[in-house]
């Protein structure tokens, strides 16, 4: 058996990539960084050629086809946003105080097409981070290796391998731990958030309002759905609970000055 | 899935200083990058004019004057550099088609600190926590952290800086 971990700049992080196994290591690699980089070209808020780009033209009741990785992360966006209630929503929220603006109930998908019941600008940053990290340990899994680990910064699933990871909030915290086997776990904090990018999806998704400051992780089975139910327990809380144990994950929360809070049903 | 949550206790002794991840030797991305090819060592020492005219070029400053660099027969190029990030300090190694065009770029290895904290050792001795009676230690036992974003803004910078590094020192191609 050997193992190799390599790095590259991607998702606007460094994404790391462990695989271990008896040959073709490289070749495996490789094609864990191209799943990636397959999903950053779909789903960029910053690219003009992506699907994100072509979505943020569509005039109200027109669509307009996507590819099928758009799709599907779509999918399971709209699935999160209806289950959440609206706490996950890959729709960019309205300025707080302004008229009601679009949210993911004016979004379809469909046949391989996205449709808007009102023009709306999509930022998938709450998702899409997960959904490549889960695109990329598929492809190490078709490539036959034993175990791996995908690391985009911090938000990580491995399989075959267990992986200690440290949860490091902006704020003072008591340090803790998180083994995860099996599994992805992902991490959000409003503060460090909000200071990279202004993060819409750090925004109350009903009142618009900048949530409170607060550090979330979730394990989940996939890193797409931890990466959004990071959210959701940051805007919701313990009303969280619910949901996180429905979709079988596992979540805790910090908020300065107070102590680790696991959210349970 | 399987998940465990353990809180740390603080323990008195410092635990290992640095985070560091090494992904591949300078040997091993010469041999993935230029499989087969014998480059050259090719290494130069920046002028005050050059470091100068690198900056104005890339809009990024110039840290090191040295550049560690291999020449392919062909005309393509190696370099292996450092950037310094607010709270990391990576070593990259772009690889360049005979054009001087971004043909391929590894991370060779990473040091980090996040938050700020990792540079304070009392918050990082926090981590010589015990798990069933055995330390478990930052870097070795835990190889992950999972907090904000960390950003890889710098790692744009520095290839841009390379890059024009390329055009000044070494072009005409």
């Amino acid at each position: 058996m050997r193992r190799i971990e390599r790095a590259r700049p991607l998702l606007g992080t460094l994404v790391a990539v462990r695989a271990e196994g008896a040959d073709e290591l490289e070749r495996a690699v490789e094609s864990a960084f191209a799943a990636v980089a397959a999903v950053e070209a779909r789903l960029s808020a910053y690219r003009d050629d992506s699907d994100i780009a072509a979505v943020a033209r569509l005039g109200a009741g027109e669509r307009a086809p996507v590819d099928p990785l758009t799709a599907r992360c779509l999918w399971l966006a709209l699935a999160l946003a209806r289950a959440s209630d609206g706490a996950f929503d890959p729709v960019v929220p309205a300025p707080a105080g302004a008229p009601r603006a679009a949210s993911w109930r004016d979004l379809r998908v469909a046949r391989g097409a996205v449709a808007v019941t009102r023009p709306l600008r999509l930022d998938l940053g709450g998702i899409a981070k997960g959904y490549a990290v889960d695109r990329a340990i598929a492809a190490l899994r078709r490539a036959g290796v034993a175990s791996a680990t995908v690391n985009a910064g911090g938000d990580l699933r491995s399989f075959g391998s267990d992986e200690w990871v440290a949860l490091a909030p902006r704020h003072a915290a008591p340090p803790v731990a998180v083994l995860i086997a099996d599994g992805a776990l992902a991490s959000s904090d409003v503060v460090a958030a909000t200071a990279d990018r202004g993060a819409p999806q750090h925004r109350d998704p009903v009142t618009g309002a900048p949530l409170p400051p607060g550090f979330a992780s979730v394990a989940a089975p996939r890193c797409a759905v931890a990466d959004a139910l990071t959210k959701v327990v940051l805007a919701r809380g313990a009303a969280a609970g619910p949901l996180v144990a429905r979709l079988r994950a596992r979540a805790f929360l910090h908020r300065p000055g107070r102590a680790w809070q696991e959210i349970v049903a | 899935m399987r998940c465990r949550f353990v809180l740390l206790a603080a323990a008195p002794v410092l635990a290992s200083p640095a985070w560091a991840t090494t992904f591949m030797t300078v040997d091993q991305a010469r041999a993935a990058l230029f499989p087969g090819v014998a480059l050259v060592r090719d290494d130069r020492v920046l002028t005050d004019a050059q470091a100068a005219a690198i900056s104005a070029r890339s809009g990024v400053s110039v840290h090191s004057r040295t550049v560690h660099s291999w020449r392919a027969p062909d005309g393509a190029r190696l370099i292996v550099d450092q950037v310094l990030g607010k709270h990391e300090n990576i070593t990259l190694a772009l690889a360049l088609d005979p054009a001087g065009a971004v043909r391929a770029l590894e991370i060779l290895d990473y040091r980090e600190s996040y938050g700020g904290q990792v540079r304070d050792p009392a918050w990082r001795a926090q981590f010589t926590g015990k798990r069933d009676g055995a330390p478990l230690a930052l870097g070795q036992d835990i190889r992950n952290n999972s907090g904000g974003t960390l950003s890889a803004r710098h790692v744009a910078d520095g290839v841009r800086r390379l890059l024009a590094t390329d055009r000044i020192v070494f072009a005409p191609h």
